[in-house]
């Protein structure tokens, strides 16, 4: 899969760059709809910054949860033996655990606008 | 005098002094759990290394205790700053706007304004609404509330109560300039009824004195301009740039917390507050004014409380 020279290091960030990307996105939104005056706006009967920022999360959760579940399809499958010659088993280890650790932040940094009145 | 997170004197600072008490306390019991096990890995028997040095161990010690001890205190922190959030209605209300380097502070519904000495009445709810005339200040009284930014453009409010008498200190929490720490204030807790009093005198207009020596000062304070920048309630003289000097004898400080306040300092403020407070907009008046106009404007300006 991994082609020479090509570095594995992108696959083993995927989560983080997906955190990244929530983040920002939430905190955009967030930022926008205070600014705006939309805090208190609704979309589809639904309050529209918990819901907007509801559903990036899942999004978000999903797609770290295909990075991590990938990565621990290849642990457990064909990758053991191999080591040293196409992906080291380390990289595809640390894919695993930063996709963990993203989802958690991913959580954490949601959980505000559940708790915390927008735009306080 | 109250001026630590730790002496809460509302129910707000209350909760915020809880939660401190928790971080420090659960953080020393945490520390000691640490050194504890580094003690056992470092000197315990061969067993007992065995199990903390297993993968079963760190897990449990190294990533699910701080994952669920971590997201309790984010659930329980965000819980406290939510209950912060809600007030009674009908609150008083108080703005404060913070300058380089003091504090005006106005109550837009009894159409007063002070500078550098905000009093509150025990009990009742206060909304504070605050912002800033110039660059980015910050409110923090540590035994009332936490810090509130204060932003040109931007009014941020809180809610907050006191409830029992006392003298708070607050200071300015975000660097603003050479000043920036020499940048502080009061809050006056007191009962409703010595509160509504205090309203009254500032609110009286402020009459020439009779007594020749104060007259002088009142005199010698006009000719000297300092009406441009000051106001002074029902006189001719209502410059903003400057604190509202209305009852300044009566306040706690001088040039917002940096003096104590009586004849002397003030006096000496007057004649040189560019050696007391280098960089502050106010201006010498030690070759404006001779010794005797000096004293007298002093003497006059200590007479309004």
């Amino acid at each position: 899969m991994q082609v020479a020279g090509f570095s594995p290091i992108p696959a083993a960030l995927a989560g983080l760059i997906v955190w990244a990307a929530h983040f920002g996105l939430i905190y955009g939104a967030n930022a926008v709809a205070c600014a705006r005056g939309l805090a208190g706006g609704r979309w589809l009967g639904l309050p529209l910054v918990p819901a907007l920022v509801l559903g990036l999360t899942a999004l978000a959760l999903l797609a770290v949860a295909v990075i991590g579940l990938r990565a621990w399809q290849r642990l457990e499958g064909g990758l053991s033996g191999q080591e040293g010659e196409n992906e080291p088993r380390f990289m595809v280890w640390l894919t695993l655990a930063i996709a963990l650790l993203s989802a958690l932040a991913i959580l954490w940094e949601a959980l505000p606008v559940l708790l915390v009145p927008a735009c306080a | 005098m109250h001026h630590s997170v730790l002496s809460p004197m509302g129910p707000e600072a209350a909760r915020i002094a809880e939660l401190s008490w928790l971080l420090f306390l659960g953080g020393a019991a945490i520390f000691l759990l640490v050194m504890l096990l580094l003690a056992l890995a470092l000197g315990g028997g061969p067993g007992v290394r065995r199990r903390l040095g297993a993968r079963r161990a760190i897990l449990a010690g190294g990533v699910a205790f701080p994952v669920l001890v971590l997201s309790a205190l984010l659930v329980h922190t965000l819980g406290v700053a939510a209950a912060l959030g809600l007030g009674e209605p009908a609150p008083l209300r108080i703005e404060v706007t913070g300058r380089q380097y003091w504090w005006e502070v106005r109550y837009p519904d009894r159409e007063v304004v002070t500078a550098n000495e905000i009093h509150i009445p025990v009990g009742r709810a206060v909304e504070l609404l605050v912002d800033s005339g110039d660059v980015i200040h910050s409110f923090w009284v540590p035994s009332l509330h936490g810090k509130i930014d204060m932003i040109p453009g931007r009014v941020n409010r809180r809610r907050f109560s006191l409830d029992r008498p006392g003298v708070l200190r607050g200071q300015c929490a975000e660097f603003c300039g050479t000043q920036h720490a020499l940048m502080a204030f009061f809050v006056v807790a007191e009962e409703e009824a010595e509160f509504e009093r205090w309203l009254e005198r500032l609110r009286a207009p402020v009459a020439k004195p009779e007594e020749p020596f104060l007259a002088q000062g009142w005199q010698a304070f006009g000719q000297a301009g300092c009406g441009a920048c000051h106001a002074v309630r029902g006189t001719p003289w209502a410059g903003r740039s400057g604190p509202d000097l209305t009852l300044l004898g009566g306040r706690l400080s001088l040039a917002a917390g940096t003096l104590d306040n009586h004849l002397a300092t003030l006096a000496g403020w007057i004649a040189g507050p560019q050696d007391i407070k280098p960089g502050n907009r106010m201006p010498a008046f030690n070759t404006v004014l001779d010794g005797p106009e000096l004293r007298a404007v002093a003497a006059w300006l200590e007479s309004l409380r």
